[in-house]
């Protein structure tokens, strides 16, 4: 579940406006503390050699199910750190960690519903993941490796904006 | 299409639809705003001649109010000096704390007072009236009508008010009860009230009134001056005051025509350009207007409130680990505390154990256990246990069996005392031995002789009194020959009876105690005392030479036999 932070978005507006210093600040300190999840969650996919021969990349004549290109698959994990549209729900992502290639999401989560199936069954034999994390955010890569960073992410994320607050409000203090 | 996505920090920033009606009011506010501006101008006459007239009406309307206020003061016998400008102040500063405006709280206080016929109450009442309108909703002129009734003793006007009291409660409760309650159930409602924005703003339009109010005043001062020279000073007032809006408004209308037509002359507008350009050229108005527009411009700090909110919220994780560490802290400082506690009682015990080892080997008390184990009397008993009482320490036992030696103490005293009363008891064989005398006189009569026992075959010998013990001496016979024992001096003590083996020894005669007595010829052999005994004792007494020559004999006869006079393992001499 993200946190809910309120004010944000209108102070990476102000911060672009008055301190554009501090605002080009803020995206890097948060990159700090996302970094280090990318890096883990890309660590734990599989690579090109090691994957299931009939998971291998071939012709799109051949099938549809999505297959692993483990270079594609690493490349699809990141974060980003720019305010998103709002959802359908009116929040605003400020700052947010994906895996967005489909293969990438079938290692992420297979296995959450049907755990006895042969494709999972091999997945797991051969590449002896596990899966972390509850609920809907329970996954091998990604989730996993935020499981593992035990909110450092969060919390470093949360301190490069209340750093950029603080020092927006003290440079922007109008003294008598 | 995947959606892996974690969100890390998000911002809740409305549903579309939100965003959408939020446009559109701002654009209708706009629209209203404009339109506002536009009617303005023309409006502003007829809104000042307005306001001037419900200035003068509202402080006409205060000034009815006031009087009104002081006649039923003044009615109810309370108008002393001082006493309705007193009230009147009250109302204004209670209008001004609660932002209800002085219209309202005077008819209401007069309504009071009519009631209650005290200003104290009424005040107390107005006060609660005022915090039950803010915390039900209803108006205040109603409640303080529910009040009067109640206070005059129909409380049925209560329970239309919702203030949550029950109908048997209003029936059963009098005023004073229900009005307690009714103070602790609306406490502070109305200060509350007052610091709430609405409340903020209703204190804003008791300003605006009293403002109307003191303008009023000073417009019918204004009217007072006029009329007094003049009968129609009022109309003259109000005509001037007209003009005087319309030639405002009129200057007003002037300026946009002016403005208007300048702009359509060439060159003007880059004029008032230039003007705007270089405000520093128009004087004051120049520089205060820069100042103004660097006011507005300033940026001013980030007001926008931060708060972070959520399941995984970061202030409250933040306090939640303070508080996990607390916790945890506390939990470490009660296990410290626990250790401690069983070191000490491990401690205790273990000297507790020492004690009772070491008591073992206390020789006192050693020796009070093994006596309490013999056979000892109650008494002696009681003094052994407080013995072993003080000596373990124990004050408790020690006291109680201090106590009970007390009482045994006095008991045996009483008994002893009433022993000490007791007569001897008198001997009942006392007169035996005179009875036994007399027999013994008549056989001695009867007999012609003296009784005594047969010795040697013959009986009725009499008796010798004070024969000496015999004992076998042959003192010529040298003590070293002499086989027989060593005979024994013994001296006769004629004081205290000579130790003897017999039993029967002084129950009778003079010497075997059977009465019995040596002949005649013994007794003149015997030497007369002191009487020496002989003891020896038996063995050889031998010289040095006797002792050596019978050594060697032994050892010449024993190698004669071959014994060997060697030690086990000693080599032989000369071998």
């Amino acid at each position: 579940m993200p946190v809910a932070v309120k004010g944000a978005v209108a102070l990476r507006k102000a911060l672009k406006q008055y301190t554009p210093d501090l605002a080009k600040q803020l995206p890097k300190e948060m990159a700090v503390a996302l970094k280090p999840v990318v890096k883990t969650a890309r660590g734990y996919l599989p690579s090109q050699g090691s994957i299931l021969s009939n998971w291998q990349p071939r012709e799109n004549s051949q099938g549809r199910f999505p297959t692993y290109a483990a270079n594609l698959v690493k490349r699809g994990i990141g974060y980003k750190t720019s305010p998103s549209k709002p959802n359908k729900k009116g929040f605003r992502s400020l700052a947010r960690l994906f895996n967005k290639t489909a293969a990438g999401a079938i290692y992420e989560t297979a296995g959450r519903i049907n755990p006895d199936s042969i494709f999972v069954k091999n997945m797991n034999n051969k590449y002896s993941s596990t899966m972390k994390g509850r609920d809907k955010m329970q996954g091998r890569a990604l989730y996993r490796a935020y499981e593992e960073n035990n909110g450092k992410a969060r919390d470093g994320v949360l301190r490069a904006i209340e750093k950029a607050k603080n020092s927006f409000d003290k440079r922007t203090m109008v003294r008598s | 299409m995947s959606n892996i996505i974690i969100d890390v920090a998000a911002e809740f920033t409305g549903q579309k639809a939100f965003a959408k009606a939020q446009r559109s009011t701002f654009n209708l506010e706009k629209s209203v705003k404009s339109l506002g501006k536009t009617f303005g101008v023309a409006l502003s006459t007829a809104l000042i001649v307005n306001f001037a007239k419900t200035s003068v009406k509202a402080f006409a309307e205060e000034d009815k109010a006031i009087r009104s206020l002081g006649r039923t003061l003044k009615n109810l016998g309370l108008a002393q000096s001082g006493t309705a400008e007193r009230v009147n102040a009250f109302i204004d500063t209670l209008s001004k704390a609660t932002g209800v405006l002085d219209d309202d709280l005077r008819p209401a206080m007069e309504t009071l007072l009519r009631a209650t016929g005290s200003i104290t109450k009424s005040q107390n009442l107005l006060a609660l009236a005022l915090d039950i309108s803010a915390g039900t909703g209803k108006d205040l002129s109603s409640v303080v009508a529910a009040l009067q009734k109640a206070y005059l003793g129909n409380n049925t006007a209560l329970t239309r008010l919702g203030v949550g009291l029950s109908k048997a409660e209003l029936k059963a409760l009098s005023f004073e009860e229900i009005t307690a309650k009714l103070a602790t159930l609306f406490a502070g409602q109305a200060a509350e009230a007052a610091d709430s924005y609405a409340g903020q703003i209703s204190k804003l339009a008791v300003a605006a009134d009293n403002a109307k109010e003191i303008i009023g005043k000073g417009l019918v001062d204004a009217i007072g001056m006029l009329s007094s020279t003049d009968s129609s000073g009022i109309d003259k007032l109000t005509t001037a005051m007209e003009d005087l809006a319309t030639y405002v408004a009129d200057a007003v209308r002037g300026i946009g025509y002016l403005t208007a037509k300048l702009n359509n002359v060439p060159g003007i507008p880059a004029i008032f350009q230039w003007l705007a350009d270089h405000k520093e050229l128009l004087g004051l108005l120049g520089l205060l207007s820069t100042v103004g527009e660097k006011q507005r411009t300033a940026p001013k700090p980030f007001q926008t409130g931060m708060s972070v909110t959520g399941a995984s919220d970061y202030y409250t994780k933040q306090a939640a680990d303070a508080a996990k560490a607390a916790s945890k802290a506390e939990a470490a400082a009660a296990a410290q505390r626990a250790k401690l506690a069983k070191a000490e009682l491990a401690a205790k015990q273990k000297s507790d154990k020492l004690a009772k080892a070491s008591a073992m080997f206390d020789i006192e008390k050693i020796q009070v256990a093994a006596a309490l184990k013999g056979k000892i009397s109650a008494d002696e008993e009681l003094r052994l246990k407080l013995q072993q009482a003080i000596l373990n320490e124990d004050a408790d036992l020690a006291d109680s069996l201090q106590k009970k030696l007390e009482a045994s103490q006095i008991a045996t005293a009483k008994l002893a005392a009433s022993i000490v009363g007791i007569k001897p008891a008198v001997d009942p064989f006392a007169a035996w031995l005179s009875t036994l005398e007399g027999i013994a006189a008549t056989l001695t009569q009867i007999l012609g002789m003296p009784l005594g026992s047969s010795v040697g075959g013959k009986k009725n010998v009499p008796l010798e009194p004070q024969d000496p013990i015999i004992v076998p001496v042959d003192p010529k016979k040298p003590e070293t020959n002499n086989p027989d024992p060593t005979p024994v001096i013994v001296e006769p003590n004629p004081k205290e009876p000579p130790s003897t083996n017999n039993p029967f020894a002084g129950l009778g005669g003079s010497t075997g105690g059977f009465g019995f007595s040596l002949p005649k010829y013994l007794q003149e052999n015997l030497p007369q005392a002191p009487v020496t005994v002989n003891v020896n004792v038996e063995g050889t007494v031998v010289t040095e030479n006797e002792f050596v020559k019978v050594v060697s004999d032994a050892v010449i006869t024993a190698n004669t036999n071959g014994y060997n006079n060697n030690r086990p393992g000693a080599v032989p001499a000369g071998g």
